[in-house]
């Protein structure tokens, strides 16, 4: 079954065309890296299928629903619950410490034991000792294991990740990607990165390159 | 031209673009010079009224007048009599021109509020009415209550206000002093001018001719000019307008606070506006000019605004206020607000000012900011401070060492003026409750986080999935809590001027029923309508005393005498009472503070027994020392034969702020020879009807009935409630103010937050947080700040309202009132809960508001 699929799928700011027509599909489980220029439509691409914008024309199906129909609340209950965001600068409430920024999804999906799901699961990404700092005081690669736990405690069925080792240096950025792909490959997730680093696109088997909003490369597992 | 250029496309573009944020700018601004120009023009109506009822007829200043040769006799205890007009009159052979002199406010049917003149023994009556040129242009003909005909002009003369000239006896047929005119009643003043037109020499004439007529006069009385008179109720408002003037510069302290917030969010979003332009070259020097260019302008047009809230405000509350008080203090109609250049120009250039100091902290944070720093977006809060209690604890210091400091003389203030008012002011008090405004904002950001903190004790993390809005709010105001501490300290500042005043006027109010109820607790209350020649106020024959204790409906009747003199230079109420109380009926004066070991009913025995004991009340104790078991020499006649008593109690009195003496009534007739009740109280037997003593005595004597006024206790009370409630209207006023910048406050938090907070939400959204939840993060952000608030600006009200009755109303009246009664604190919960209701829901209207639009997100997406 694939977890994503699109098709023709467009996005116009304005005059210019940010992104499209592009059509594929991504079989779950699947972990890819998504390649291209600055302003090639990475970004874009990544919202899009995060639910976080509207194409402009075309579908995104998430896991067999189409989103394109799907009201604000419909749209914010996929995010929660299907898809997991890494952002390049970590977007984490500064005020919270690493566990309330953890237990964040799990409150607002009405979970209960949060504390300890959100504990068990940052132990388990070596900050058993960051547990209640507030998130502003960690270090970046400390910030990102934070976002990526966050991103995890749901367990959803698609990670999205926008330069996630763009803000962190080569040895940290090295260890974050392959902490991402094992934590996506342990839940079963699909992980779909956005990176510019070569040298991080080479620990994937599957990649999609993007030019000028198209998709000028297309790898996927057969 | 090309400063004038950036400043205006891409500093203040800025600002345009952003109107809620600029309303809450102006807002502030307008709301403390608009309170301020408010309580300006109220002082302005209430001194020329005062003016105008100094003056009588207004109009031009006579020849005679103007040279000094005109002069008004006033009785220094109340009323000039006919026989003292008579006298004045006996010199016109010598060239005295006489005429008594009545005003009294009043109310046409045709719903003008016009000022009587009521004249006396003057030629100028056969040309009456008289109507001045102001109600002339309006109407020629108006129709008073207590006349059977309507009134037809005959006549002009020049003044601005609604006035008629009448004679004095249908002045008090109108105003219900009496049934019909009678020749004893009394009059406010005696005019008397020279007739002759020898000005050069007649002064010394004039002078011997006054003398004639003082030499006649059966009593002291005074001679002064309207000129002395206006100065001295001049000297008299100063203090009123002083009182004033610190809550307005109070109101001024809470805008500022908001513009103040206002004004640190506008450098929040011009700072990297302003790194560019350092970038580009500019120096520190442009980017002030650019920064005060825009603070003047926003402070102009606030000030601008201000003026228009400012007559809006007085118009719709002020008149209102004004009219129950000159209609209990004064002779004269409040007249209208007349705005002056100067008060315009000061209002407008103070918004200017208040915008500028208010931004100080900005404009310093906006100068420092380096071309290097474009892109930090987020506030700096700046070093900590070293000692963070210093201040808060110098604000307390401040506040409980008022009551202690004796009031002070500032000269230049002036209000050192006579009119037998205290020149001292209780300065120690006013500005302790300038700090505590000070310590709002000091507690402000504990006090947010204080009520996070406890928030986030409510939320553990196995109830914070139930209220995951309220959680998130909680953990992170737990720790951020400085960031919203101005919106909290304005919150505070407005809700602590309410909560402290309706702390005080509760008080009062409480103190004011329980003293009425003592004082007037007899179920009908007698008011003699005789004045008798050269006493101070009306009062009752023997005779007639003797008619109502023997009416079949009464039980008994309780008299009271009371005289207004002067002691050690000051002037006092002196008041005789007697034992005639029925039995099981209580005093009307309660003795509260005693000698050890006595009560108070044992008290008033011993004084009833021995005429040489006393009792004072506290603004008596205040303005001359003394208390139980002390002595008293009142030398009142001045006769140099001071009467002796022993002080044997204290009571609580609130008519008077001059103090009062209480004795025996054997003894004050004694010692001053005046003898009729001036007050009685009508004890009823059971089941009698309250309308009973007064059909009974006018079947009994009906000439009895005209010299006494009777009506219900129960009645009186409910009026001075009445009268009480409708004078501090201008509390509610304070409520409207305080919601209203309370409301401004959390638009602030809002801009802010929204400026700050952006990449926070951002996250948020992405992390699957709907429009929704959004908006109740944002309540909840809001509602954490307006608990804060609310709980800080109760702490601070409290404070004030122990410092307005314990320091400056003490030391300003000599007589404080019960602090913190139980009505009082049931009327402060109401008021805070509505208050915290109402700007919870204007937060999340609000923030519903500010939210909606989406564009936003996705533009700082992109």
């Amino acid at each position: 079954m694939n977890t994503v699929e699109v098709r023709s799928l467009e996005k116009q700011f304005g005059e210019v065309r940010a992104l499209g027509p592009v059509d594929f599909s991504i079989p779950a489980g699947t972990a890819l890296a998504l390649l291209g220029e600055s302003g090639s439509g990475k970004s874009t691409l990544l919202n899009l299928l995060g639910c976080m914008e509207a194409p402009t024309r075309g579908s995104v199906f998430l896991n067999g629903t189409n989103t394109a129909g799907l009201d604000d609340s419909a749209l914010s209950a996929v995010r929660l619950r299907e898809v997991g965001y890494v952002h390049q600068f970590f977007d984490l409430i500064g005020d919270l410490t690493a566990c309330e920024n953890v237990e964040l999804p799990l409150w607002m999906a009405g979970e209960s034991d949060t504390r300890e799901k959100a504990e068990g699961l940052l132990k388990q990404l070596g900050l058993g000792h960051r547990l209640d700092q507030p998130s502003s005081v960690l270090s970046g690669g400390e910030q990102q294991r934070v976002a990526i736990a966050r991103a995890l405690v749901l367990k959803p069925k698609l990670i999205l990740a926008d330069e996630p080792s763009g803000s962190l240096d080569s040895a940290t950025g090295e260890q974050v990607m392959k902490l991402l792909m094992e934590s996506a490959r342990s839940i079963g997730a699909t992980l779909i990165v956005a990176t510019h680093s070569a040298q991080a696109a080479a620990l994937f088997d599957s990649r999609i390159r993007l030019r000028d909003g198209r998709i000028e490369e297309l790898r996927l597992p057969s | 031209m090309k400063g004038f250029r950036i400043w205006g496309k891409v500093f203040v573009r800025a600002s345009w673009q952003r109107p809620l944020l600029l309303l809450a700018s102006l807002g502030g601004v307008a709301a403390g010079t608009g309170i301020l120009c408010a309580l300006n023009l109220a002082n302005g109506r209430a001194l020329r009224a005062f003016e105008a009822s100094a003056r009588g007829l207004t109009g031009p200043v006579s020849e005679a007048s103007s040279r000094g040769l005109s002069v008004q006799w006033r009785s220094p205890t109340g009323k000039m009599s006919q026989k003292e007009l008579q006298a004045c009159q006996a010199e016109a052979p010598a060239g005295l021109r006489c005429r008594g002199v009545v005003t009294r406010p009043a109310k046409t049917r045709e719903g003008w509020e016009v000022q009587l003149v009521g004249l006396s023994g003057t030629p100028e009556l056969a040309a009456a009415p008289l109507f001045s040129e102001a109600l002339r242009e309006r109407t020629g003909r108006v129709t008073l209550p207590g006349l059977s005909e309507g009134i037809e002009a005959q006549g002009t003369f020049p003044g601005a206000d609604l006035a008629i000239v009448l004679s004095a006896e249908e002045v008090m047929a109108v105003t219900q002093e009496g049934s019909a005119p009678a020749p004893g009643r009394g009059l406010d003043w005696i005019e008397a001018e020279w007739s002759k037109e020898d000005f050069a020499q007649g002064k010394e004439a004039f002078e011997a001719v006054l003398k004639r007529v003082e030499a006649r006069f059966e009593r002291p009385i005074n001679r002064t000019t309207a000129e002395k008179v206006i100065a001295s109720t001049q000297a008299l408002t100063a203090t009123y307008r002083f009182n004033l003037n610190v809550l307005g510069w109070m109101s001024i302290l809470v805008g500022a606070l908001l513009v103040s917030n206002v004004a640190a969010l506008y450098s929040l979003i011009k700072r990297p506006t302003v790194a560019v332009l350092r970038q580009l070259g500019a120096t520190r020097g442009q980017v002030l000019a650019l920064v005060l260019g825009e603070q003047v302008f926003l402070g102009l047009s606030g000030g601008a605004l201000g003026l228009a809230l400012g007559l809006a405000l007085e118009r719709a509350v002020s008149g209102e206020v004004l009219r129950t008080l000159s209609s209990i203090y004064m002779q004269r109609a409040a007249t209208r607000a007349e705005l002056s250049p100067g008060v315009a120009v000061a209002t407008v250039l103070a918004g200017a000012l208040i915008y500028v100091v208010a931004g100080l902290g900005s404009t310093w944070k906006l100068l420092r900011v380096q071309p290097a720093s474009l892109g930090r977006r987020l506030l700096d809060e700046g070093p900590r401070a070293r000692l963070p209690w210093l201040i808060p604890a110098i604000c307390l210091a401040l506040v409980v060492a008022s009551p202690a400091v004796p009031p002070i003389s500032v000269p230049f203030l002036g209000l050192d003026a006579g009119a037998g008012i205290d020149a001292p002011q209780p300065m120690a008090g006013y500005v302790a409750a300038l700090g505590i405004f000070v310590l709002a904002f000091a507690w402000a950001g504990a006090a947010l986080g204080g009520v996070a903190r406890a928030v986030r004790w409510l939320t553990p993390s196995r109830v914070a999935s139930r209220l995951p809005s309220w959680a998130v709010a909680a953990r992170r105001g737990a720790r951020s809590g400085l960031r919203g501490r101005a919106q909290v300290a304005t919150l505070a500042g407005g809700l602590s001027l309410v909560v402290g005043v309706a702390l005080m006027v509760g008080g009062f109010r409480v103190s004011l029923t329980r003293w009425l109820e003592a004082a007037f607790a007899a179920e009908v209350v007698g008011e003699p309508l005789e004045v008798h020649l050269g006493e101070a106020r009306p009062r009752l024959r023997e005779a007639d005393l003797v008619r109502l204790r023997g009416l079949p409906s009464v039980e008994g009747v309780d008299c009271l005498l009371v005289g207004d003199w002067v002691h050690r230079g000051r002037p006092v109420k002196v008041a005789g009472i007697e034992d005639a109380l029925p039995p099981g009926r209580n005093a009307p004066f309660v003795p509260w503070i005693l000698p050890p070991g006595i009560n108070a009913a044992d008290t008033l025995r011993r004084m009833f027994k021995d005429p040489s004991l006393a009792l004072q009340s506290e603004t008596f104790v205040r303005k001359h020392g003394g208390g139980p078991g002390t002595f008293i020499d009142a030398d009142l006649l001045g006769n140099g034969k001071p009467y002796h008593f022993e002080i044997i109690g204290t009571v609580r009195e609130f008519s008077s702020d001059a103090g009062y003496l209480l004795v025996q009534r054997q003894a004050y007739a004694k010692w001053t020879g005046q003898d009729g009740c001036n007050n009685v109280r009508l004890y009823l037997k059971s089941g009698a009807a309250l309308d009973a003593p007064a059909r009974e005595l006018r079947a009994i004597d009906p000439k009895a009935a005209d010299r006494v006024k009777l009506y219900s206790g129960v009645e009186l009370r409910k009026n001075v409630l009445r009268t009480f409630d409708e004078t501090f209207a201008v509390t509610d006023v304070l409520s409207v103010l305080a919601a209203f910048l309370g409301g401004l406050s959390l638009l602030t938090q809002l801009m802010q937050s929204t400026a700050e907070r952006m990449p926070e939400w951002l996250a948020l959204r992405r992390l699957g947080v709907n429009w929704a939840g959004l908006l109740r993060l944002c309540a909840a952000d809001i509602g954490l700040a307006v608990l804060g608030g609310v709980a800080l600006g109760l702490v601070c009200g409290g404070l004030l309202g122990w410092v307005l009755c314990y320091s400056i109303n003490l030391q300003a009246f000599g007589w404080t009132v019960d602090y913190g009664s139980p009505a009082a604190f049931l009327r402060i919960a109401k008021v805070s809960g509505i208050f915290a209701a109402v700007l919870l829901a204007l937060g999340v209207v609000l923030a519903w508001g500010v939210l909606r639009p989406g564009e936003r997100w996705r533009v700082v997406r992109e």
